[in-house]
């Protein structure tokens, strides 16, 4: 059978090169054809209707946005409120991944929205992608910088910036238009949205690793799998987010590359704001996560921070994506019973 | 019949005009704000989109309707008469109803889910509560269901005159000049 | 069946509706819906009624379109664009073929105020068709002039119809709104030279009229500086960067109101009946677009698009082959379709098919707006000949203004090989 896929992010996203063929190709080997995929990266389901698409079965499997979906996930969300920690988006996918897995308020949220989880991925660090050089704050004053969560948006504003919120399609119409004047995002977006042909700068603010995008399947799927299909999809949803994690990490050298675009390393004025907004945000996340309704939300935190730590530690420098996948997957969802899980 | 008609007509044609001048207004002063103070008018882009471009495209369908502007492709169909004009005229009101019943249906549910949720968007470091907005979809699609119940109502009862119209007086008729 | 099966047996079934009058948003609608039900099952079905309704309209590009329509009317009500044709006409009447030319020149300045060909057609028409008439030109050429220089309206910014390629296709709408500067004025000096081509055969059939002076002339221009105040804040500030285009419309819309009372041409009902006009165009456009939407998810979701890519690849059409076949296409569909209705028809269908052959997008939706743009005056269904029959009922048959187009519609062709041609510089 043939999964009906929606990376949703367009055909030349991390997600449609690399992370959802991989899926497919693994998944083909550890059923033994049984399963597949087909990817459709754009014109099926747009990133802001994913949620209800993969409730009601208009596609299968999906990628979602979670800042997309505050009210749906206020405890799966809790990590990429926590963005900013955590240095190298390979540690932190894995943390994420596993404070979701085993979390069950995050769990139960999933069950609620017909969705599983499956893994979430982690991009390059977030810096200042603009139409006009950044140099330090007084730059920032007045701008219109698109942000993709909340965390970025307070920095933003902290600077005496804009921060907006358009979807990630309409990006490169708002900055060839003027709309905004920047973006607050990995380096590999450069790539993978054509941004090189509208910013001339970038300013490295190194501000954490998003990690708010999950690949999740619909119940609807689900409940068609046996329990070993549904390990197989899930040991396969692991080397495709690993492969992508390593293609971020390709898109985000490559953008160096590009002719006319100059990069930039932040001055004082930046890194103190960066620090002092930092400061203020860690100490703050655990009342906004209670505002939202998530219960013990210190303890939640710490839990988190303790995972960063751990992956920080079994991740060695010369881990291949094989290796590293497959640790994922021995390590998080191989002690899950498959028969419950997403139940 | 043509008196509720004619009052659908007009409280919808008002709505949709205050939301139009609404919208020019916000986004000129927007526009101004931005250009002498460095910041614009605060959710502009999420007021435009989520409230009053939802409104402008649904709000008029009924209105649309009643004045018999929705665009159709009459060169198959121009020279038929009596009994099988009658059938195509039906036809189209009646796959109409199919689609409007089940569209304002959907969006009902849509709009209670959204309501049950309080759904919102985060706008800088606030919130920007969008629920109420899914219900505009729900109204229009409603009023313009019924819209259509009345036409195959009259086209039943024999009173739907569908005469073929003239471009001009399309212009004309809400024009200003050119008498 | 395969999910493929579903997208030809909707594609069939839309076409069927539409012949049959079903109104176009209407069948995009229903042939969706019953798609997706066969690829994916009801409760995705119901699903995607009930929400991309409200995420396809919820957008803040598509503002523009009801902006720019008002800003249109408003011109037009206020009596804004009234001495178009004649401040055109002091200027260039004395050339051979000069009321023609001039009415061509008044609608490509009516047409940066207004998104829409029809509109353009009628005013200029309405002016310009009596004066022609009054100086024994060529019935035909007369009204023909008009009806084509109505279809440069939706080429010279504001239009309607690249700012909703621009969308679909996720392009940028300001590089559109430059590219239609240069189609429009483009298909301005190409009409032009088929007047003169007229006139080179017929000169009496184009007789010159009389000569002012300059001062007479300077005179006329400056009647008419409301619009071209309006024309160039507009067009200015958008490419200057002090708006974008989607704040344009509302710039120009504002700009067209202010004018209209500060200069007392504008009334109350003036205003009310511009704005129950781009209310009545928004209800009949935005159906439509919402159709496009849902039937956008129906090709997606059935492989219909890499279907008949491969069928493309088979029969080796290559791209050029592949341009002139859907040249072709949206030159028939011109003959019976509504622009817009067509352009949100067929863009799911042929944009994957192009993007596969990688032709510049740009240039692709410049040449899709003037394709369309020329069914606005190809029989049987030109709406801008209907609406110049209107304007010219007491001396005009209609067969005679479709013998009028014939020269613009060659020049029409000769413009559209050029593009094919220049596809290379993109
Ligand atoms: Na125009
Ligand atoms: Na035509």
């Amino acid at each position: 059978d043939t999964i009906r896929a929606t990376s949703g992010f367009g055909p030349s996203h991390v997600l449609a090169t690399d992370i959802y063929p991989e899926i497919n190709a693994r998944l083909r080997a550890f059923t033994k054809g049984a399963w597949g995929l087909h990817d459709t990266p754009s014109g099926l389901v747009a990133p802001n209707e994913i949620s209800a698409a993969l409730r009601n079965g208009v596609t299968e499997m999906g990628t979602l946005l979670m800042p997309y979906f505050p009210a749906e996930f206020p405890d799966a969300a809790l990590p990429s409120e926590l963005s900013i920690l955590g240095s190298t988006n390979l540690a932190v996918s894995c943390a994420v991944t596993e404070y979701v897995a085993t979390c069950p308020e995050c769990q139960a949220e999933f069950t609620q929205n017909g969705q599983i989880y499956l893994g979430t991925d982690a991009t390059p660090p977030y810096n200042l992608l603009t139409t006009r050089p950044v140099r330090s704050v007084g730059d920032v004053q007045g701008m219109r910088i698109r942000t993709g969560a909340p965390l970025y948006a307070g920095l933003v504003a902290d600077m005496g910036g804009e921060p907006t919120q358009i979807p990630s399609s309409e990006l490169f119409e708002a900055l060839s238009q003027g709309v905004v004047a920047g973006t607050f995002s990995g380096n590999h977006e450069i790539v993978a949205n054509r941004l090189g042909d509208v910013i001339t700068s970038v300013t490295e603010m190194e501000e954490g690793v998003f990690n708010g995008a999950a690949v999740a399947a619909s119940h609807l799927l689900w409940i068609r799998l046996s329990p070993d299909e549904r390990a197989a999809l899930i040991r396969a949803a692991q080397h495709g987010i690993v492969k992508g994690l390593f293609g971020y990490l390709d898109d985000a050298n490559a953008a160096r590359e590009i002719k006319g675009i100059t990069f930039l390393k932040m001055d004082e004025t930046l890194a103190a704001a960066r620090a002092a907004y930092n400061e203020k945000r860690l100490a703050s996340v655990a009342s906004i996560l209670a505002g939202r309704g998530v219960k013990d939300p210190q303890a939640k935190i710490d839990r988190y921070k303790a995972l960063v730590a751990k992956w920080e530690g079994l991740i060695t420098p010369a881990m291949t994506p094989e290796a590293l996948a497959e640790l994922r997957y021995t390590e998080i969802f191989a002690r899950l019973d498959m028969n419950a899980y997403g139940q | 019949m043509e008196h509720l008609e004619k009052w659908i007509g007009r409280i919808s044609a008002v709505f949709a005009s205050l939301v139009l001048l609404a919208m020019m207004g916000q986004i000129v002063v927007d526009v101004v704000l931005r250009g002498t103070w460095g910041a614009g008018f605060p959710a502009t882009a999420e007021l435009v989109s989520r409230y009053y471009m939802v409104a402008i495209s649904f709000l008029p369908l009924a209105l649309t309707e009643i004045k018999r502007r929705h665009i159709e492709a009459t060169i198959f169909t121009d020279r038929l008469q009596g009994r099988a004009r009658q059938t195509i005229t039906f036809l189209g009101f009646a796959v109409a109803l199919v689609v409007f019943a089940l569209m304002a249906w959907g969006s009902v549910g849509e709009a209670m889910r959204q309501t049950a949720r309080r759904a919102y968007v985060e706008v800088g470091t606030g919130v920007f509560p969008t629920w109420p907005s899914y219900w505009i979809v729900s109204v229009s699609f409603g009023l313009m269901g019924l819209v259509v119940v009345l036409r195959l109502i009259e086209l039943l009862l024999g009173r739907f005159h569908d005469s073929a119209h003239d471009p001009l007086e399309e212009i004309d008729s809400t024009s200003g000049e050119g008498h | 069946m395969e999910p493929v099966t579903f997208g030809v047996l909707a594609l069939g079934g839309l076409l069927g509706l539409i012949a049959l009058r079903v109104p176009i948003g209407v069948s995009l609608i229903f042939v969706s819906f019953l798609g997706i039900w066969g690829i994916a099952g009801p409760r995705a079905a119901m699903s995607m009624l009930s929400t991309i309704p409200y995420s396809s309209s919820a957008s803040w590009t598509l503002s523009s379109i009801p902006m720019f329509l008002l800003m249109g009317y408003v011109a037009y009500h206020a009596g804004l664009t009234r001495g178009l044709f004649e401040s055109a006409r002091v200027w260039l009447g004395w050339l051979p073929g000069g009321l023609a030319i001039a009415s061509l020149t008044g609608a490509s300045a009516f047409a940066a105020v207004s998104g829409s060909s029809v509109a353009c057609s009628a005013a200029i028409g309405r002016i310009a068709i009596p004066e022609m008439q009054r100086h024994a030109y060529d019935l035909r050429v007369a009204t023909g002039s008009v009806a084509a220089g109505g279809t440069i309206g939706a080429l010279i910014p504001p239009s309607i119809i690249l700012i909703l390629f621009g969308i679909q296709s996720n392009t940028s709408i300001n590089a559109l709104f430059a590219g239609g500067l240069v189609i429009g004025l483009a298909s301005l000096v190409f009409y032009i030279g088929a007047v003169l081509v007229v006139w080179r055969v017929d000169p009496k059939s184009l007789p010159s009229t009389e000569s002012y002076t300059m001062g007479e002339r300077w005179a006329k221009t400056l009647e008419i500086w409301p619009v071209l105040l309006l024309i160039i804040a507009v067009l200015g500030g958008l490419f200057a960067g002090l708006f974008t285009a989607t704040e344009a419309g509302a710039f120009g819309a504002f700009m067209a109101i202010a004018l209209g009372l500060a200069r007392r041409s504008l009334s109350w009902a003036g205003l009310r009946e511009s704005l129950v006009d781009t209310v009545l165009s928004s209800g009949a456009l935005f159906i439509i677009a919402t159709g496009a939407g849902l039937f956008t998810r129906l090709v997606a979701m059935s492989g219909l698009s890499q279907e008949i890519g491969q069928l493309v690849e088979g029969i080796g059409l290559g791209t050029t082959g592949l341009l002139l076949a859907i040249s072709l296409i949206y030159l028939a569909l011109g003959m019976f379709l509504e622009p817009i209705g067509a352009l949100l028809l067929t863009l799911p269908l042929f944009l994957p098919l192009v993007h596969a052959h990688g032709v510049d997008t740009i240039w692709f939706g410049l040449l899709v707006a003037k394709l369309l743009e020329i069914g606005m005056i190809t029989p049987p269904v030109g709406l801008n000949v209907f609406v110049i029959h209107s304007v010219a009922r007491d001396y005009a048959r209609l067969e005679q203004i479709f013998a009028g187009i014939v020269p613009f519609l060659v020049a029409d062709l000769v413009l559209v090989v050029g593009m094919l041609l220049a596809r290379g510089w993109f």
